[in-house]
Order: structure tokens, then C-alpha cells, then sequence
């Protein structure tokens, strides 16, 4: 795991992007954040991944740092951080954005995108396979609606998923 | 009672036996479940990770399909809860995020979305609908003694100013369900935490390990079985337990029920109506605690 704080060029720092954070819908106050570590505490993945440490690089502006660590991507999003968080600077949210900002500039990792692939030819995140159809059957459960995977695929496009998913490496 | 039902894509995918009890217990007490037609992803956590506008454009597709059927919605998994809850408190609260949420729905599929349908867990319309007592009174084979490792997972819990479930931190509507079939929910460290599921496409080795210390804090804490309400967590729990054993070194041999599965037992469905068979750990040996009606 890469110690991107222990290395701080700060003149290379984006100022703008904890307002450019708590602006998007999903919000984030990271400049709320006073350091108390409740979030860490609570974290599954902490050993790898310290929510208060991503909150302050945030108030720091080292977006080049955050948007190219792989901690980001080992966010539960399971947002035991957030709930705790004495000051609502919720960093899962913050998290999300990180990650939506990586994502544009195309670094989505392997497992994300081969969901993403399902969801733009299936209109499902995984695909059912025609032996659980048949165990339906013979469970006599009812047939899966059918999803229509037209209209799904033009939600994808129009909020550039898919864009982005073919741009990403 | 009526409901959009609504399966989602890991059940269909996976988990047969969650759709079979959901069902055998639905039309004991009456709850009619209307599938909901042409719906696909709910836009899940995964996706919100690469654009979060993807994931609530999606959910509020399947709010507006629901809403011309007329009907609130059933769910049963926790993520499609969690997408849905989001979409619909974005709806309600952001008057400027509904709007592009609109334009998206109305360009792509002519649809409008305004807010107003209700999004229930299968567990909460157990417990809210049909309530404690109603269930209590049609236990006919309980569990007597059976020690309960109760499992939430994240997504019907955080963040509760959304979910809007029960408290967080102490909840106790799956605590009390499961306890009305004569089983004890008890008391484990970890209860609370995450599955691990949800980065098992990112890294495998760590989302199993977390998997990994929640059955290990279950089996010390001396777990007869573990119950869960979110597909994602039982199959990280039961259909990756094999593998879960390979990365730690452990073996857990925990049998791990879906609540309706449990709830069914309790109220005298054999085995195969609510496909224990196609659980991957064996919970044969839960049924000898079984009274005989």
C-alpha cells in the first residue's frame, strides 16, 4: 500500500476540492472534519483504509493522490463511518465522489467494470444463467420478468455510464 | 395487501431458495406479491461507486414503474433497499436532482417521477403488516434453544437518516422475528459489521477475510447458525464458506438461513418448500431442535 501522505507536495495541492466535494449531491463536509478518528475506529478495512486520513488529504487538496490510490476502492460502503460521525462530514459520500472523479478519468477497477458490462448488455449487474431458470422451474417458482433492456441501456448512456466504462482502463 | 415485488438480480441469480420462502410465507398471511414487469438493476452500490447519478436514475426507474402500478414495493435485498430508499429521499429533498432525475426518466422511457412509493423489506412488512403476535400465533414447529448469530447487513441499517429502518446502532426488528420462532438471538461482537460483499469484485482475498472474522466472532460467540435479510451477505456467508476456510485456514461448518427460510420452519413448511436444499451449508442438524407439533 502506497503511504501517499508521507510525501505532502503541497504546492501541487487542489484547494477547490473539498468545495467541489460538498457541492455534488452526495455531499461531504470534509473541511467540517476535526480528526477525531471515530470513523477509522468503525471501519472494516481500516487496516488499509483510514477514513479520517482521506478526509483530511481532501482539506489538503491532494487530488492526483487520493484519485490514483487504490485505498479508495477498498471502501466497504457499508457507511458505519458516516452513521458515527460527530460532525457529518460523512466520508462514505466523500469516498463515492473520490471514486466517481477516478472513474472519469478512467480507472475503474477490473471487477467494476465487468459489472458494469453485464448491466450495459443484460440490464442486470450479474446475469442469470439458464440452470437457475430451470431450478425456478422445477421449484415451481414463476418466470423472471423480463427486463427491458433497451430502456435500461438508455439510462446508462444519458448519464454517461457507458461513456465512461468504455473510456476506462 | 398488495405489493410490487421486486427481486433485484442477485436472488434470481443465486438464490432460488430466498424467492421460494419469501413466497410460501407471503400467502400464508395473505400479503399478495405482483412482479413487477420490464425492471432491471437498481443501479446497486457497485455502480454508485463509478457514477452515482447512474445508480439513483436507475432506482428511480423502478420507483416510477411501481408508481404506475399502483403499488408500494417489496424488496428483499438490503442493496436494492438501500438504492431505492436513497432514490426516493433525493427525490423528495432535491428539488434541482429531481429535475435532471425527470429529464433523464423522460427522455429515456417517458417516464415521470414525482416521489410517493413506499419501499418495504420483506421483514418490515413481516413486522410492521402482519406484526409479532399475528406470526407467534401460527408458530407451529419453534426452534426451542436455538442460539441465533442475528445478521442485518449494512445496507437496510446506514445511513439511518435515509434508511430510515431502526436504530443502527441496536436494532431489534430481526432480533425480535427471529426470536418469536423460539430461537435466542445472541449477543456477538461483530454482529454489526460489514459482510464484506461489496468489494469481493475489487479485492477477493480481503472481502473474504472480513467474511472470515464475522463467522469466526459468530462461531466463538456460539452461534447454532447464522440468520441473514440481504442475499449479499448469504452468499458470502453460506455459498463462499468453502472458500472463505480456504483463505483463512478455519473451518466453520455454520449453517446460514435466510429469515423466511427460518420463519418458514418455525410455522411447519417442510424443508424443501422453503429450499434448504439449495443452501451450501448443510442445516440439517437445526431441524432435530425442532418440537414435533
Amino acid at each position: 500500500m502506497s503511504r501517499a501522505a508521507t510525501s505532502l507536495k503541497l504546492v501541487e495541492a487542489d484547494t477547490n476540492l473539498k468545495f467541489e466535494i460538498a457541492k455534488t449531491e452526495l455531499g461531504g463536509k470534509a473541511f467540517w472534519c476535526v480528526q477525531c478518528g471515530i470513523c477509522t475506529s468503525g471501519c472494516p478495512v481500516a487496516e488499509f483504509l483510514k477514513p479520517h486520513r482521506i478526509v483530511r488529504m481532501v482539506v489538503l487538496g491532494l487530488k492526483d493522490q487520493l484519485i490514483n490510490s487504490r485505498e479508495i476502492w477498498f471502501c466497504t460502503t457499508c457507511f458505519t463511518c458516516s452513521e458515527r460521525c460527530p460532525q457529518e462530514v460523512d466520508p462514505a459520500n466523500i469516498i463515492f465522489s473520490l471514486k466517481n472523479m477516478a472513474a472519469k478519468q478512467g480507472k475503474i477497477p477490473k471487477g467494476l467494470r465487468d459489472i458494469g458490462k453485464s448491466l450495459i448488455e443484460t440490464g442486470r449487474a450479474i446475469k442469470i444463467s439458464t440452470a437457475r431458470e430451470k431450478e425456478r422451474m422445477k421449484l415451481g417458482l414463476p418466470r423472471i420478468p423480463q427486463v427491458d433492456v433497451e430502456k435500461n441501456r438508455k439510462i446508462l448512456e444519458e448519464t454517461n455510464f457507458v461513456k465512461t466504462l468504455e473510456e476506462a482502463k | 395487501m398488495k405489493y410490487a415485488y421486486y427481486l433485484g438480480c442477485l436472488i434470481p441469480a443465486r438464490l432460488n431458495q430466498y424467492d421460494l420462502s419469501t413466497r410460501a410465507v407471503a400467502k400464508k398471511f395473505g400479503i399478495e406479491l405482483v412482479d413487477l414487469e420490464g425492471a432491471g438493476c437498481c443501479g446497486t452500490v457497485l455502480v454508485r461507486s463509478v457514477n452515482f447519478k447512474t445508480n439513483l436514475a436507475m432506482s428511480a426507474r423502478i420507483l416510477a414503474l411501481a408508481k404506475n402500478m399502483g403499488f408500494d414495493l417489496l424488496v428483499l435485498c438490503n442493496g436494492c433497499y438501500e438504492s431505492l430508499m436513497e432514490a426516493e429521499d433525493f427525490v423528495k429533498t432535491n428539488e434541482d436532482f429531481r429535475e435532471q432525475l425527470n429529464t433523464i426518466l423522460k427522455s429515456t422511457d417517458n417516464l415521470v417521477y414525482e416521489g410517493g412509493v413506499k419501499v418495504k423489506h420483506l421483514i418490515q412488512v413481516l413486522y410492521e403488516d402482519i406484526g409479532i403476535e399475528r406470526l407467534k400465533d401460527e408458530i407451529k414447529k419453534p426452534f426451542d434453544g436455538l442460539r441465533v448469530a442475528v445478521h442485518y447487513g449494512c445496507h437496510i441499517l446506514r445511513p439511518s437518516h435515509r434508511m430510515k429502518f431502526d436504530n443502527a446502532e441496536n436494532p431489534r426488528i430481526l432480533d425480535d422475528l427471529v426470536e418469536i420462532t423460539g430461537a435466542k438471538s445472541i449477543y456477538w461482537p461483530l454482529k454489526l459489521w460489514c459482510c464484506g460483499s461489496p468489494i469481493l469484485a475489487i479485492d477477493r482475498n480481503l472481502s473474504l477475510s472480513i467474511a472470515g472474522m464475522k463467522l469466526k466472532s459468530a462461531k466463538e460467540a456460539g452461534a447454532d447458525c447464522i440468520v441473514t435479510i440481504c442475499p449479499a451477505c448469504q452468499i458470502q456467508f453460506d455459498i463462499l464458506q468453502p472458500e472463505i476456510s480456504r483463505v483463512t485456514g478455519e473451518q466453520y461448518n455454520i449453517p446460514v438461513l435466510l429469515y423466511p427460510q427460518l420463519l418458514g420452519l418455525a410455522l411447519g413448511f417442510t424443508p424443501e418448500e422453503v429450499g434448504l436444499h439449495l443452501n451450501r451449508i448443510s442445516a440439517e442438524s437445526l431441524l432435530k431442535l425442532q418440537s414435533k407439533a
